[in-house]
């Protein structure tokens, strides 16, 4: 951007600054009163000013909340409690308003004084202020609707909070374009930042939500106002001290160490045999085939399941009666000490094949120089396996064992869908037992904190395996 | 591969090696494709002779009676509708908005690069767990809705990193000579890198159309009491629990009284078919595509 339109620029942005800065002294929240669907009649309160006419602290906003819903529901019963409770949500709504209010002054004062276009610091306030706001608001929304408490009231944002987000907005896009690289790569930010923004909502933005686990969070309360669980990791201590734990921990470790364990080697065999074919169209055939598994759902692998090991009726059931094995049907699917064979084989069905796609590309990059000298020295095919094709592809086989066992508190598909009561003893892992706890039995505190557990743990794992394979190789594996 | 040096091998180990190798991947064929021709052969067959005899290599009696009832009486055809829309809209928003980001992303030299590409890889790795998503999805309205299918997997990180990685390996002058001719990057990126991608566009077309076909957890957990949102797999889903084959059970009785015979058995094998059928079809013509893909992730890793 030319100077003199990067002036302009910077100039626009404080204003609009500016603007959002007042904006939070008008109107932001839209109280109103809602029977059978129907906006009766509305009020609009400010945040932070000057409710009923005179300058006034942050608390009277809230005062003139109830003002209006006692004067619209004669009959409604404001208690003690939420009268306190305003009280008290009137000093962290004071230090809240100086923390959002004096980030976007200092944004302001720092782009009038910078003569060197930098940005970021801009950038940073700007983003602190409106987060802290937008947060403020809702915080503030959750907080009227739990003491006023009637249900025909519908808080909303108001004009002026749109105002606000929209001032801000634009004038991070002017401030961030006044760098020079930015204003260069204009384009590009303008395809990006729809998918940063929506990035930030969906995978970021939930992480707010771990404040659950510190909380005793039912379906209808709310978020904010429910008091901090004491001690405050009770619901972790919980965890740890239930029968379940020891059980969800073993499950875990021992089918996913059982299925990883096996799932590498069968893999690296079925791409040895495959690369020894001689037959090209035999080979691809076979490879053809063996993928396929991968593209199936969990959901009709259930159902195969179901199919084949079923007692009743079941092909594999028959079958052994038939042969004279079994004298009654055997319960697969219903007894806990069939599971682990079950799963880990439905498991290795589905993958081998398809893991074994990198080992075959492996093998086929080996140098073919060294088979022509191992041949030389008269070793056989079986000796040129051992001592020329293993050593070659050992590299990538430590590397995807490594990154594997980053994942060895996860699997939820194979275990929700095979897995049931009757098995429970075996079939209940980490991820499933989140699901029991959080959706089943409504303990959305709980689930929580045992799905933080995993998470944190999880990402423990894969810090070491990245390390331990950077160590081992050189290659990093999160990018 | 090494092939004059096989050539070479002859002698009796080594036509016992190569008879015990084919023995081997044949039983890996079977292995893998005897599941689902048992489950076409049995859903091809009718109800009641199933439940006298089993079947092992052919259709008992052929028929396809269990394809009608579950298209008439179970009504079938809406879910099909879901499933096929979801897929198609799915891979259409998801290939275009992951290749925008990914062709962004490729450029090295984009003003803190060192942030915004961990900032996309670190959700792979990193969720914040079911309850909290759960609580999000329905405070943006999204339950009980169509979008929850599409929103939340607009882009797909691990083949935006794939996406990336081809990009990295155009020749970069390609990009600044279309520079000098005064195309911006939005142009460039329609005009010129899109038909340049179109290998890795149809490898990941794949895999988030295979994604999308075969995914049930969202319908499970965010469109439960939308019965008309169900997609297949969902369905299928629903008669593996032991609660809600009831349901199928009424429907069976009710066709009982119209002379058709079906269990719920038969029943759940054709969805089954139903289900799987697409990908079979698809998988010849996509699977040239699919290892060059994973091969490209293989590599950056």
């Amino acid at each position: 951007m030319k100077v003199a339109n990067a002036h302009k620029a910077r100039l626009l942005a404080l204003v609009l600054t500016g603007i959002g800065l007042i904006s939070l002294f008008l109107p932001g929240i839209r109280l109103s009163n809602i029977r059978r669907g129907q906006e009766q009649s509305s009020v609009q309160i400010s945040l932070f000013s000057l409710a009923r006419g005179q300058v006034a602290l942050p608390t009277d906003a809230y005062t003139s909340l109830f003002d209006y819903a006692k004067q619209e529901v004669p009959g409604v019963t404001i208690t003690e409690d939420s009268l306190r409770l305003s009280d008290a949500s009137a000093l962290p709504g004071r230090i809240l308003f100086a923390a959002c209010a004096l980030p976007l002054m200092g944004a302001m004062l720092h782009l009038l004084l910078d003569k060197k276009r930098r940005t970021g610091l801009p950038i940073a306030l700007l983003l602190l202020s409106a987060f802290v706001t937008v947060s403020f608001v809702f915080a503030y929304i959750n907080i009227a609707m739990i003491a006023t408490n009637v249900r025909q009231f519908q808080l909303r944002p108001a004009y002026s909070f749109y105002i606000f987000l929209l001032s801000v907005i634009l004038s991070l896009v002017l401030v961030a374009l006044t760098d020079r690289t930015v204003y260069r790569q204009r384009y590009l930010f303008g395809m990006l930042m729809p998918f940063a923004v929506w990035l930030f909502v969906f995978a970021y933005f939930p992480m707010f939500g771990w404040v659950l686990a510190f909380k005793n969070y039912g379906p209808s309360d709310s978020i904010f106002l429910l008091p901090f669980l004491s001690p405050l990791y009770k619901n972790f201590a919980d965890f740890i001290s239930s029968p379940d734990f020891l059980l969800v921990i073993r499950n875990t470790l021992t089918l996913n160490l059982l299925f990883l364990g096996l799932l590498t080697p069968l893999a690296v065999l079925l791409a040895l045999m495959l690369a020894e074919t001689r037959s090209a169209r035999f080979r691809k055939m076979v490879q053809t085939v063996s993928y396929l598994p991968h593209f199936i759902s969990w959901v009709v692998v259930a159902s195969l399941v179901q199919t084949f090991f079923s007692m009743d009726g079941g092909i594999v059931n028959t079958l052994l009666a038939n042969l004279g094995l079994s004298d009654r049907p055997l319960g697969f699917l219903q007894e806990s000490r069939y599971f682990p064979a079950l799963i880990t084989g439905v498991q290795l069905w589905k993958s081998v094949g398809w893991e074994s796609i990198i080992y075959l590309a492996a093998i086929s990059s080996v140098n073919p120089d060294l088979y022509e000298a191992a041949m030389i020295d008269g070793a056989s095919r079986l000796q040129q396996i051992a001592y020329v094709t293993l050593p070659a592809i050992l590299p990538i086989v430590g590397i995807i064992i490594i990154m594997n066992t980053g994942w060895i508190l996860s699997g939820f598909d194979p275990y929700f869908l095979i897995g049931s009561s009757t098995n429970r003893d075996w079939s209940i892992v980490l991820d499933t037992y989140t699901f029991q706890m959080g959706v089943g039995k409504l303990r959305y505190g709980y689930a929580t904190a045992v799905g933080m557990f995993k998470t944190l743990l999880g990402l423990g794992l894969l810090v070491i395996a990245n390390r331990v394979a950077r160590k081992f190789s050189g290659i990093e594996l999160l990018r | 591969m090494k092939k004059h040096a096989l050539r070479r091998h002859t002698g009796f180990h080594n036509v016992l090696l190569d008879g015990f190798i084919v023995l081997c991947l044949l039983l890996v064929v079977l292995l893998s494709i005897y599941p689902l021709y048992y489950v076409l052969i049995a859903s091809l067959t009718h109800a009641s002779v199933l439940n006298v005899r089993p079947i092992y290599l052919l259709p008992g009696e052929l028929t396809l009676a269990n394809y009608q009832i579950i298209f008439d009486t179970l009504n079938l055809f809406n879910p099909l509708m879901i499933s096929l829309a979801r897929t198609v809209l799915g891979v259409l928003v998801t290939v275009l908005c992951t290749s925008m980001v990914g062709y962004v992303l490729s450029h090295r030299d984009l003003k803190g690069a060192r942030f915004w590409v961990p900032f996309f890889v670190f959700t792979m790795y990193f969720n914040a767990g079911i309850i909290p998503t759960f609580l999000l999805v329905d405070g943006l309205g999204l339950t009980n809705s169509f979008w929850v299918y599409i929103l939340p997997s607009v882009v797909s990180v691990y083949e935006m990193i794939l996406v990336k990685a081809y990009i990295q390996n155009i020749p970069a002058s390609m990009e600044e000579s279309a520079k000098i001719d005064g195309a911006n990057e939005v142009q460039i990126f329609f005009r010129l890198m899109l038909p340049l991608m179109l290998p890795i566009l149809a490898t990941i077309a794949i895999f988030i159309g295979v994604t999308q076909w075969n995914a049930w957890y969202d319908t499970y957990l965010y469109n439960y009491n939308s019965l008309h949102l169900w997609t297949l797999q969902m369905h299928l889903k629903d008669m593996l629990d032991q609660a809600s084959s009831i349901r199928v059970t009424s429907t069976l009785d009710a066709l009982k009284m119209s002379n058709r015979q079906a269990t719920p058995l038969t029943l759940r094998l054709s969805i089954t078919v139903v289900t799987t059928v697409p990908i079979i079809l698809i998988y010849p013509f996509f699977q040239r595509y699919f290892i060059s893909g994973i091969m490209l992730g293989a590599v950056k890793e």
